[in-house]
Parts: structure tokens; sequence; C-alpha cells
């Protein structure tokens, strides 16, 4: 093994910070990329370990070469809309090429500026708790080299026992800026993507959720992904889990091939938070659930309701509008991850009158594709039921129960080409999604002349034993069906939940999904009764992963505008200036008992040791000259020293004076030791007690 | 006195740099995330801040006037640093005494009314920096820092300091020294380094020349009668039949020297400087009585400390 010189130590910790610094970019760069920096890196290091100089002091050509094919890759990937990811890109080049140049300090103050740079940055794009401690862990780190860059002689274990006082002291300073700081509402300007969590995906698209249109296979896609779509807590009552749908987008207008949500088709209010949805009354026989939800930046408009809201509070940072159909939804696409509380029912209810608006929407809800082949037997069968079934109630439980007893099965595996035309999914394939299912339910009710809409979102919810919140997995997207009877109006029918579970084919996905949806009936038990004795360790540390990332989400990431207000109006106090006031005057009262405890620390000069005595001496009834020193002091005591009486106190005395003489005029230049002093002024009033 | 000053370093300017659109982005965006780690570098700021002044606040340095030294040779800077109140060890490291040595054309006048044409005279100002490593152990806080005279002419010594950076190199604390005695004494000269460089043109010559002795013959002088038989030049009155007597430089020291510019003819500025510095040193270490004719002025015979440094300092500052 090669012995690394001490200049050579630092530049392979400069290379291990790099590298640790670049890493996190792997959420957001390709890997391809990511690898050729560490290839980078790994050159650099291997001609600091080999004592290959050329390429440290690199011939101006490698450098070249370096940057070139750095700079081929951001063009293979270039995407104008991206730009501030390819802005990443390329700081990730120079800080990866950066340790080439380290010649003089200044050099070294550029790196670590660079990298400073680089850790908060990464924050723009991912804010998860553990990218966060890796942050800081890292800024520990680099704290602690700024010093030992600085201060050749100082260790790198000392200064990074320096670096993790100087930032735990920073702590207090950090919060309170954190909790005052005015925030703003919406971004002033913004990089189209730096929200969309910036992933220069690899494959085409990222996995972000539902989306404005849907092909029935789409949501088969999405059972795979095990993120987080949002987090909803429950105050009070939890509805049942089977009432837990969460709708995000409805569907009126289909082409035959795929659902597109139009967005003029509806009507919209706007909303000023804190709200109450005025366009209902209250319905005091039906259950009302008061939740809040946290939803990650998504790009996209939709919040998430449990059907019908009716108030509607504290939406941070975000403009909310109600659309006709009971969707809510952000005036502009989600930028940063937001947290709202509303309260609604489950179920809808009938308005009292049906508006133009209203039926204008029904009439929206029974369009059926142009192209009539693909779904001519859909229809025919439709009219078939139609003829038989004069009520519309009738014909929706006919439909449901031929859903149930055909042999029609649940299947992730199945292949859009193959089942869309819906013909062959309902007369020959008979597998299909939920997706397959809404909309072949929705078809066949409009074609028996019932309206009804597609309604995407998610489904049931995963809870957690440790606090009391549901996590909604992109895995729980679901796709369902409202249909509009004249007796009852909007009506939720979910045809999925007919298939009978012997015929949800056993692939090991659907396993899953059935186990969750037993788990969830279960742990919803469990929640109620404590019994956490079902649950494996593994799952339970995994539900303090989820605890802590939700509290993570709810009191840092989502702090803004509205937690601010409300934790101002907790302590009393309504406004930021006042706030602002208030702090500076506790800091000002902080600094004032600060400044007086020093005070009364503050060890007694040595010189005014002597004067203390003198007091002492004189409440004590000895005869004391100001003219006298402590020399003259100790002479006279020592001719006195003969009458009895005062002896003992007298040798203390001499002795107390011997010792002050000493250290005062004998010190031979040696620093004051404080404790002296300390010992010495309690020596003066141990002279006069009797022990 | 106001002796502590504060200043922000390049470093800490590079770093408020980047900060700054870190800080506009966090507001922007908000994000907590970014405003949290925004807000710990902006807090480090403060903290060292205080730290630095903390370091440096008690720390008091004493300067004593600088010697004139020969050039070649090591000026020490006497200091005397004191802390003030109690001290923690370890806090005082990384401190450095920095100095501007400015050189004179001409000599500095020490009346404070002169002080504006002082100012002018200036031709150089060498910046330097020396490490103060562990003063506290030094006895009574007494540090020498030994500083190479390598140019002749006339210094001062202006603002001394003690600097630190410690401990993340944002701020550089600056504690300005005090003279111990009144500062305009604070001027000191390098004279030319003494060579003999005639000697070592002849040592080079394989030859000695015996330029003074008891013995040296100095001048014939006619008899006269009471000088010393032995003293007659025999050899003169044998050729010319008249008595002489020899004289001998046996008060030869008590004589005025002259040592001239123009006598060096062959050695470069420099080294005739250096030879005339040779010979004045040689001749007040002897007590002889000495004056030196330079092309702009010359100095009269004479001797005595004064008169030495009166040499020297021409020679210095020629």
């Amino acid at each position: 093994m090669l012995l690394l010189s001490a200049s050579d130590n630092i530049r392979v910790s400069t290379l291990a910070l790099t590298m640790a610094a670049i890493l996190p970019y792997g959420l957001i760069l390709p890997w391809q990329y990511i690898s050729y920096l560490s290839l980078l890196i790994m050159i650099q290091f291997s001609a600091i370990y080999f004592k290959h100089d050329v390429i440290i002091k690199s011939e101006l050509l490698l450098k070249l070469i370096f940057i070139a094919i750095g700079l081929l890759f951001i063009a293979y990937f270039w995407n104008p809309l991206k730009i501030n990811v390819i802005g990443m890109a390329v700081l990730c080049l120079v800080l990866a090429l950066k340790p080439l140049e380290l010649k003089s300090q200044r050099d070294q103050q550029v790196w670590i500026v660079l990298s400073y740079f680089a850790v908060i940055a990464v924050l723009f794009f991912d804010s998860s708790f553990l990218l966060f401690i890796y942050s800081s862990l890292f800024i520990i780190f680099l704290t602690a080299f700024v010093s030992v860059i600085h201060f050749p002689g100082e260790t790198f274990k000392t200064s990074l026992k320096n670096a993790i006082g100087l930032l735990l002291k920073t702590a207090p300073i950090v919060l309170i800026l954190f909790i005052i700081f005015p925030r703003l509402g919406e971004p002033v300007w913004n990089l189209s993507s730096a929200a969309d969590n910036g992933h220069l995906s690899q494959n085409g698209q990222g996995v972000s959720g539902i989306s404005n249109t849907l092909n029935p296979g789409d949501l088969s896609q999405l059972s795979l992904s095990q993120d987080t779509a949002f987090r909803v807590q429950f105050n009070g009552l939890h509805p049942k889990p089977e009432n837990l749908y969460w709708r995000a987008n409805t569907f009126y207008y289909t082409d035959g091939k795929q659902w597109i949500s139009d967005y003029y088709v509806r009507n919209y209010y706007d909303l000023q938070t804190p709200v109450t949805i005025k366009k209902f009354t209250m319905l005091p026989k039906k259950k009302l659930f008061e939740y809040s939800i946290n939803q990650d930046a998504n790009q996209k408009q939709w919040l998430f309701t449990l059907g019908l809201p009716v108030q509607l509070q504290s939406v941070s940072n975000t403009q909310v509008v109600l659309s006709e159909d009971n969707l809510l939804l952000a005036k502009n696409p989600i930028q940063a991850s937001i947290q709202y509380t509303q309260k609604s029912y489950t179920g809808y209810m009938r308005p009292g009158r049906v508006n133009k608006k209203q039926r204008a929407l029904q009439l929206q809800a029974l369009q059926l594709p142009d192209d009539k082949s693909s779904v001519h037997r859909t229809i025919m069968l439709a009219k078939q039921w139609r003829e038989t079934y004069s009520n519309d109630n009738d014909l929706l439980l006919q439909a449901l129960k031929w859903f149930a007893e055909e042999s029609f099965f649940y299947s992730r595996n199945v292949l859009k080409s193959v089942v869309y035309p819906i013909d062959s999914f309902l007369f020959e394939g008979r597998k299909g999604y939920c997706g397959h299912y809404a909309t072949a339910f929705t078809l066949l009710m409009r074609a028996a002349n019932i309206p009804a809409r597609v309604v995407s979102g998610y489904r049931g919810g995963e809870p957690s034993d440790i606090g009391d919140f549901l996590t909604i997995k992109q895995a729980n997207a679901h796709a369902w069906v409202e249909v509009w009877l004249e007796e009852e109006g909007w009506i939720r029918i979910d045809p999925t939940a007919v298939i009978p579970s012997e015929r949800i084919l056993e692939d090991d996905l659907l396993a899953q999904r059935k186990s969750e949806t037993t788990a969830l009936r279960n742990t919803q038990k469990n929640l109620r009764e404590n019994d956490h004795s079902g649950l494996s360790n593994y799952s339970s540390f995994n539900q303090y992963l989820e605890y802590m990332d939700y509290l993570w989400d709810v009191w840092v990431i989502q702090y803004g505008q509205s937690n601010q207000r409300l934790l101002l109006t907790f302590s009393g106090l309504n406004n930021i200036i006042t706030a602002l006031l208030s702090i500076i005057v506790i800091f000002v009262f902080l600094f004032i008992i600060f400044f007086i405890i020093r005070r009364q620390k503050k060890i007694i000069a040595l010189v005014d040791l002597y004067r203390l005595l003198l007091k002492v001496l004189q409440e004590n009834g000895f005869d004391t000259y100001p003219n006298e020193g402590p020399e003259t002091l100790k002479r006279r005591l020592v001719s006195n020293l003969l009458s009895p009486t005062l002896c003992a106190r007298h040798l203390k005395l001499i002795r107390w004076l011997d010792s002050y003489i000493k250290l005062r005029y004998n010190n031979k230049g040696k620093i004051l030791d404080k404790k002296q002093v300390i010992v010495l002024q309690k020596k003066i009033h141990l002279i006069f007690s009797d022990k | 006195m106001k002796t502590l000053s504060v200043r922000l370093t390049t470093f800490g300017r590079l770093f408020l740099l980047i900060l700054f659109p870190m800080f506009i982005g966090a507001i922007n965006y908000n994000n907590s995330l970014a405003y949290l780690l925004v807000f710990v570098c902006l807090s480090l700021y403060l903290l060292t801040f205080y730290q630095g002044w903390q370091n440096l606040k008690d720390i008091k340095i004493n300067l004593y006037p600088l010697n004139n030294q020969f050039s070649g040779n090591s000026i020490n800077i006497n200091t005397q640093l004191l802390c003030l109140g109690g001290v923690q060890k370890n806090k005082y490291k990384f401190m450095t005494l920095e100095y501007y040595l400015h050189q004179y054309s001409i000599e500095p006048s020490s009346e404070a009314s002169n002080l504006h044409s002082t100012i002018q005279d200036k031709v150089k100002q060498y910046k330097k920096s020396i490490p103060i490593v562990n003063f506290l152990s030094e006895k009574n806080n007494q540090t020498e820092f030994k500083i190479k005279a390598d140019r002749r002419g006339c210094y001062k010594l202006n603002s001394a300091s003690c600097t630190s950076q410690y401990p993340l190199a944002l701020f550089k604390w600056t504690q300005k020294a005090t003279w111990s005695t009144h500062s305009t004494a604070a001027h000191f000269y390098v004279y030319p380094e003494p060579i003999d460089w005639l000697k070592l043109e002849v040592d080079q010559e394989g030859a000695i020349q015996n330029k003074t002795g008891t013995d040296q013959f100095k001048e014939l002088s006619r008899y006269q009668v009471g000088d010393a038989l032995a003293k007659v030049c025999w050899k003169t009155y044998a050729r010319t039949e008249q008595l002489m007597t020899k004289s001998f430089e046996e008060d030869f020291d008590k004589l005025p020297i002259m040592f001239d510019w123009n006598d060096l003819e062959r050695l470069s500025t420099e080294q005739k400087l250096s030879q005339l510095c040779y010979w004045v040193k040689n001749a007040s270490q002897q007590g002889l009585c000495y004056g030196v004719n330079m092309p702009d002025h010359m100095i009269e015979p004479n001797s005595g400390a004064v008169h030495y440094h009166k040499c020297l300092v021409a020679m210095a500052l020629y």
C-alpha cells in the first residue's frame, strides 16, 4: 500500500467529498451521466494513488476531452424545458473536474463553495427526509473541511468536532429564522420543471399518477408503483374502508380509444380559503368526515376528495376551485407539496332542483364514441336490457349481476390492444383491469340512456399503526363509475367490486393488492383497539419510517404561510411583524440576562482582592490604613503576633497575605490562574469564620 | 483607542455569493429544506463572527522599537502578547502577526508636522505575515519574530497586527499592535552589508597589501637637533649628504582618515557601499577618527556612536 502524503490526503478527501456531492444527483440525472462523473473521479483517485502526475497536472487536452464527453452526454439528454436540470448537470461536471486543478487555496475555496451550492440545490428537486439527512451530514463534513484547508495543522478529527459544535450552536437561530421568516404564497417565477421533481426520467415518462386522459389499461402500469400519492389524516370519525374512494378527475368524453377530460366541460366556482362550500346544505343524518391531506408536488391540478366536499380549510399556497361535479382543482398545477383540510360526505345527494348546468353535464354523460363499430355489441346488449327493464335502477342491478355472474376476470396482465375495443373485452377476453370495467360499464349505461361518467382517483389506503393516518400509494390508483339516477342523483358504482374474489387472478401483484384490502379491514379495526401484535417488526419499522416521513412532511416540508399563521395565532401573535418584534424583544432580553450572568460570574480582579480584604478587616474591627500595602500590613501583623488572643486569625491572615503577595508580585510572568484567584477570594471569608 | 477590527474574507464573500441565489430560490419556491440549510449557513456567519471576536478581544500586542541592522542579518521584532482576562488555550490557535514594512527614500522626519512629506516619500510597501505559534508557552509572553533584512534603506514597521480567521475563515479579525514606547521611534535602518571587496580581490591575486601598521613609514623631514639617531635616514644621507629624519606613523590612530568613494572606481555602486560600510565598521571598532566622502555629500571626520550611525545612515539611504 502506498503511503499518502498530507497534501494527497487532502486531495483524496476532496475527491471523496466531490463524489458524495454528486451522488444525490442520481435522483435527477440519468444514471449513465452520473456513472461517467464517478468514472472521472475514480480516474483522478487512481492517479493520486499511483502517483501519475500526468493526469493530475493534466494536460489541457485531457481536460478538454473530459469536458467534451460530459457535454456530449448533456447534449444527448438536452431538454429546453428542464433547463435547470441541465444547469445542475453542468454544475456536476464542473464539480467533478475541479479537483484536477486545486493549485491554490483559492481553488479549494471555489470547490468548497460549489459543493455547498450543489448540496443545497439538490433539495429543490427532491425533498425527502433521507436526502435532507444526507445533505446535513455532508454539510458537517464540508464545514470541517473548510477549517482543514484554511488552518494547516488542524487535524480532521478536531475540525470535525468543531464543525459539529458550530452547527449545533446554529440550531436555535436556524429554528427561529425558520419559524418566523415570512413565507411567500406562490412562486413568483417558475422554471417549468423546478417542482416537477426534476426527473430527467430514463424511460420516457415518469410514473406520476393519474392523468388527464384515461386509457383503460393505464392504471395497470401504476399498480406496480409503491410511490406515495398522498397521505390522509382523519380528525375524528373514520369512514368505512369500502367508502374510501378518493376522487380526482371525471371523464365524460371518449373517442372510442381513450377517455379525455376536457377542462371546459364543467362549470367552476372560485373558492376563497378557508371556506364553507355554500352550494350544499348540511345533511344531519349523514356522517361528515373531517380529514387533512398531504399531497406532493405533481404538476397536476387535482386535489383529492372523499365524495362530496362541504368545507375546505387551509390550503397552503394554492388557489382552489370547485367544479360542478364536486371536484376540487388547484388553479395552477401544484408546484410544491401542499396540505389541506376538508369536511366531506362519502356519498352524494340529489340536489333539490336540477339546474341547467347540471342538465348539460348529464347530456355530456350520455356521449358514445362516433365510431360505433367497436362498441356495436355492447350497445346491442344495453338495448336488450332496456327493453326488459324500464326502471333505471333495475337495469343497473342487472348490469352488475351480469358482471358478477358471467366469467369476468380481474387481471392486471392485459395488453391494451387486445382488450380494446370494448366489445372484445365484454364478449371475448373478459379479462381486464379497473379501467376496462369502468369503461365498459359506463358505455353500457350510456347505451341504455342512463348518464354515466368515469371517475379516476384512488381507492383505499394503508393505515399506519404509529400515526393515525392513511398512506395512499400510486398502486391504489383506481377507476370507477358514477351514474345518474333520477331519484337518487349521482351514485357511485364500482363494477370491479362485484367480481368474486376467486376470479381475481392470482398474479403476485394482485395478491398483494388483495391482501392489502384485507389488511386494510383488519388494521382499521386494530387502529381502534391498539392491537399491534399482528404486525411483524419489519412492518412496524416501516410504519415508523412512514410516520417520520409524515411528520416531516407536515411540519417541515409543508411549513409555509398557513402553518406559520397557525403557529403565530397559537402563540397569540397575529401577524408576522408583531412576531418579529417580539422575537427581537426576547433576544434583547436574553442578551441582557446573559450579560448579567456573566457579570456575576466574572472573577474579581487580583487588585480588588486586597481591597476586599481590607473591607473585611474593617468590618471585623481591625485597624486598616489606606496607604498600607500588603507587605507592610504583613510586617505589622508579624510584629503584633505575640498578642495571644488574635493568634490563630493572625496566622491565617499572614498566610493569606503571603499567597497574595506571591501571586501578585512574584508570579514570574506566568498567566494568572483563575482558580487561584477564586481560592484566594474564598479564603478571605474563611479568615474570620471560626472553622 | 480602538484596535480591534473585522472584515469579510474573500472566502466569506464567495460563500455569500453562492448562498444568495439559494436563498432567493428558497423564497421563490418556498422550499423549506433549502430554507433550513441556507439559514444554517447564514447563522454560521453570525456564530463565527462572535467566535472570532472572542478569540481576539482580549489579546494585546506590544511592540518594542526595532534595532538598526546590517543587511543580511535578521531583525528581531520584539513583541509582547498579552491576554487580558482568562484564556482557554486551545482557542488561541491560528493567529498570525501581519505587518507592513514601509520603505522611505529619505529619512522620515520625527516631527508630527512633517508627517505629510513622510508619506509622500514612501517608495515601497511590503506586506508580510508570520504565524504565531503557541505564544502562551513563552516566558513573559515575549515573542521574538525574526525577519530577514535583505535590502538597505530606511524602514518603518507600519500597522503590525495580530489577525485570525478562526474558525471558518469567513471573517478576519484584526487586533492592532501598540508601541510600547513612542511610535515615532518606529523607523529603523538597514545598512549595506559590510563586505571587504578590495581585500577579497587582493586575496584572489595572492598578495597581501598592508595598509596600516605602527612601523609604517610616513615622511622625511629635515634633521633637527634632538631627533633620535635611529630615525635618521642614512641612505638618503649617503646619497644626498643631507641629514633627514624618518617619521613613522606612531600616532596614526589620531589622524583623521577619509574613506573615499572615488577610490573604488572598479566596484559597482552596491559594492562600493558595502566596502565603505566595512571600512567604517572596522574603523569604528578600532576607535579611529574617520570621515566618508560620497558623491552627494561628505561627512567630516569624527568618531563616536552618533557619527558612526550618521555615516551608516548616509550609506543606507544612498
